[in-house]
């Protein structure tokens, strides 16, 4: 029943039997339709709010005017190429200034409304090339030479086109890669800390759909063989956010079917009604704004049948035990490493020459009173937070001043306080984005498969936990406790040299934790990595912890084993009056 | 000499227009984390009203007070209705304002007709500035500009409704639970910055035309200054004078389209070379 979409194929059917201006309509709505759905893909799959979609339709319009008009009826072809290259690569350019590391929602949104604003007053003003308030017209329809197709033929080809991208962009959502995309949008820096090049995924699908934004605006501009201003602009932009609105941006086909019924139903009024029209538009799209947001393709898919819509089971194999990692290495084992490590928030210093070293298969506890710095250094280590200065590396291998996938790549892992999994991917889905994340960058995943190799190590966490026979269950419906598995289990499946968690046990009961602790110690004894501990939980430290380090106001005060820590006199007075009221 | 002073003088003016404007958007975004894509719409209601109540003879300052008075109201009202129940959503409060600022051009358009209305100018006249003749309008602009800041950071910074508000900015909820009722302050914010849209509207008003979609005209710059100053205030002053500069410069020398890409491209290479402070979140 999953291949139900190809009856789309039947819409574009439908140009060989109705009459040549019906034909014509259902050509340009189509286009129009698989623009929504591209809109959709990268602003509800992927998260990235732009409204550049109508200068890449618009771009795409005016080049192929402009090189049909200029170079014979054959420059179209040129045109539809500079189409998407031009889309593409101004996509590209503000996706590298806005949608890099400092990337932020609101800003980038900001910034492609600004280009909008540009473009339209460009596109009346450049009158050279664009033929200002007149625009472009008389431009032909797809051909060669002096055989050109039949209004109703461009649009059969259009709707074509239109409908193979939507279905394109289908299988797109459900390949490991338009699954990450989900997961980037939903826990980005939790992505980033699996080792997922965050930046490179939300570029390359802002670039891909602007791509093939243009494109469409091009095919468009064969059929109705006219482009102006107005193509490129504020109000049109409008019209292709209410569709994506109305038919739920987070499915492609609403978007889509949202566009074409709307345009249908709505046939001649814009022409009829003018600045009432927009004034409409405008009210509908505030009314649905504030009281529609999801959308109605949402409440279809609710009412589907749920195996329909089952997320891909992923075949979940355990990897064979490796060496130990540390014998390879000739010589002294290396050690994790951390020298003068300090963070200040603003004019606050938060840690002070803090150092720090772990031998592969030791367990280090980090402990000290509430806001000591103890979740800073996690943060620090792994890259979240800027640090002021400080050198750590595992080996010869040094993290500092790299970015949060690289140093996932590298192998340091990390496991967050708060379980940050993605809730609308199974179980096993999420273990494959944990294990293809450092490996795989995203072409890669276009192609790969739904089977995966997972550590020994998160194996016995998902046996402990449970999880082994929920593979395919939503994460949504696992309890606290299985989520702190599942989460540690991303962290642990691929083979890791330094592991840091994050208040493991927060949340758990008292047998999950105790659980968890002789999980720990077995871990850290047969995979061998370099495991730091941030935790709260007593009687969970003095059972995995080999050493222990005391922090208080950013600065090391104590070192030593459980017992010799319990007795140093500064650390009962550190704690007294705070941790010690806690048992 | 008489060139250089010209454009100097020409550049802080267009400065101490933007950063008004500019300064309106950056307080919500600042304190609310809200990009309000209505507000040139704002300013366009407060020029109506002024030039409304020029045309039934009320004295200059009354027509700016009514502009003032208007875009309050206006915006208290898309507060009320609208963008209240869209804080908890970054893309919907987006979205929702995009679409009110449709239904304010549209809804003006429609009732009031899309002619072209002209405000008197209050101060007409030039005054002599080391040597140039310069119009006296476009230095009280400047001046106004100033005090308008001055007021502005000395509220948020100097009193204790300064402090309520960045703490509901901070944190509304933990301001509530301090006894701050954040959804009033939030709707003072807005109002407040729909006035200061307001006021602005006034001010251009003499120097151009006003018109339904009059705000398209000088949002763009004032969108630019904000992305350049990122969330803070005073930063707003800095990234006026620099976009006024390149825009005026190049206006001037080369051509309005070029300037228009070129401050495109500048707010684009901060947005790209932005360093943040050490501690904060990157990711």
């Amino acid at each position: 029943m999953r291949r139900l979409h190809w009856l789309l194929l039947l819409l574009p059917l439908l140009c060989l039997f109705v009459s040549n201006y019906y034909s014509g309509l259902v050509g340009q709505y189509a286009i129009l339709g698989a623009t929504a759905a591209l809109l959709a893909f990268s602003w509800g799959y992927a998260g990235v709010l732009h409204f550049f979609h109508v200068v890449a339709f618009g771009l795409g319009a005016y080049s192929v005017g402009w090189f049909a008009l200029n170079l014979g009826p054959d420059g179209l072809w040129l045109g539809l190429l500079v189409a998407v290259l031009l889309t593409g690569g101004v996509a590209f350019l503000l996706g590298i200034a806005g949608l890099g590391k400092n990337y932020s929602f609101m800003t980038f949104a900001l910034v492609t409304f600004v280009v909008v604003l540009a473009l339209e007053q460009i596109a009346v003003q450049f009158t050279a090339v664009t033929g200002g308030f007149n625009g472009l017209s008389n431009i032909p329809r797809l051909g060669f030479g002096d055989w050109r197709l039949s209004g109703s033929m461009n649009a059969l080809v259009l709707a074509t086109v239109a409908v193979l991208l939507v279905i394109g962009l289908r299988w797109l959502s459900t390949t490991p890669y338009g699954v990450a995309l989900r997961a980037v949008r939903d826990a980005p820096r939790r992505m980033g800390s699996f080792g997922v090049d965050v930046p490179a995924m939300r570029i390359s699908v802002f670039v891909l759909t602007s791509a093939a934004t243009g494109l469409l605006g091009g095919l468009f501009a064969t059929q109705t063989q006219f482009v102006s201003p107005s193509d490129i602009g504020l109000a049109f932009g409008t019209s292709i956010l209410v569709w994506t609105m109305l038919g739920s941006k987070t499915t492609l086909l609403g978007p889509f079917l949202a566009a074409i019924g709307i345009n249908f139903a709505t046939t001649g009024l814009s022409e009829s009604l003018v600045d009432y029209w927009l004034l409409i538009m405008g009210v509908v799209f505030v009314v649905v704004v504030r009281f529609l947001p999801e959308g109605f393709g949402v409440w279809l898919v609710r009412i589907l049948p749920s195996r329909w819509r089952r997320a891909p089971h992923v075949e979940v194999r355990r990897a064979a035990p490796e060496a130990p990692r540390d014998a390879a290495v000739g010589g002294a084992a290396p050690e994790f490493v951390v020298e003068q490590l300090s963070v200040a928030y603003g004019s606050n210093r938060v840690l002070q020459d803090v150092g720090l070293h772990v031998s592969p298969g030791e367990v280090l506890c980090l402990i000290g009173p509430n806001g000591a710095g103890k979740s800073t250094v996690l943060n620090a280590l792994s890259a979240v937070i800027r640090v002021e200065s400080g050198r750590w590396r595992f080996g010869d291998r040094q993290f500092q001043g790299r970015s949060p996938w690289r140093i996932a790549r590298d192998g340091l892992s990390r496991k967050y306080q708060h379980p940050s999994i993605a809730t609308d991917l199974t179980v096993g889905q999420n273990l494959a984005l944990a294990v293809w994340g450092p490996r795989y960058r995203f072409r890669r995943l276009l192609w790969q498969r739904w089977e995966i190799e997972i550590e020994p190590s998160a194996w016995r966490i998902l046996e402990a936990g449970g999880l082994d026979a929920r593979l395919d269950q939503l994460a949504a419906e696992l309890s606290h406790g299985q989520r702190q598995m599942l989460e540690l289990a991303m962290a642990l499946a691929n083979p890791c040299d330094v592991l840091l968690l994050d208040e493991p046990a927060a949340g758990m009961t008292k047998v999950e934790a105790a659980t968890l602790a002789s999980l720990i110690t077995e871990i850290a004894r047969d995979a061998r990595p370099a495991v730091i501990v941030v935790e709260h939980d007593l009687e969970l430290i003095r059972t995995v912890a080999d050493r222990v380090v005391v922090l208080q106001n950013g600065g090391v005060l104590a070192e030593g084993t459980y017992a010799e820590v319990e007795a140093d006199v500064r650390v009962q007075e550190a704690y007294l009056g705070t941790e010690a009221q806690h048992g | 000499m008489d060139v250089v002073i010209n454009e100097v003088l020409s550049i802080l003016s267009s400065a101490a227009i933007a950063s008004v404007i500019a300064l309106g958007l950056g307080i919500t975004f600042r304190l609310m984390g809200i990009i309000n894509l209505a507000h040139g719409e704002f300013m366009m209601i407060g020029a109506y009203a002024a030039v409304y109540a020029g045309a039934i003879g009320l004295p200059w300052p009354l027509g700016l007070l009514a502009g003032v008075l208007a875009a309050a109201v206006v915006g208290a009202l898309a507060e009320v209705l609208i963008v209240r129940w869209l804080y908890s959503s970054p893309e919907l409060s987006i979205l929702g304002t995009y679409g009110l600022s449709i239904v304010l051009i549209q809804g003006v358009q429609v009732t009031l007709g899309k002619g072209y209305l002209y405000s008197s100018n209050p101060f007409p006249g030039a005054i002599e500035v080391f040597g140039v003749a310069y119009p006296i309008y476009r230095l009280v602009l400047i001046g106004a500009a100033a005090v308008l800041f001055l007021i502005i950071l000395l509220l948020l910074n100097a009193t204790p409704l300064g402090t309520k508000i960045r703490a509901v900015a901070a944190d509304g909820k933990l301001a509530e639970t301090l006894g701050i009722r954040s959804s009033r302050l939030n709707l003072v914010v807005f109002t407040a910055s729909a006035a200061l849209a307001g006021l602005a509207g006034v001010l251009v008003g003499p120097l151009g035309n006003v018109r339904p979609d009059m705000g398209a005209d000088y949002i763009f710059t004032a969108f630019v200054i904000v992305i350049i100053a990122g969330n803070s205030i005073v930063r707003l002053i800095p990234a006026a004078i620099l976009v006024s500069t390149v825009q005026n410069l190049m206006t001037f020398w080369i051509d309005p389209m070029v300037a228009k890409i070129a401050v495109l491209v500048i707010a684009l290479l901060v947005l790209q070379g932005l360093r943040r402070t050490p501690g904060e979140v990157t990711v």
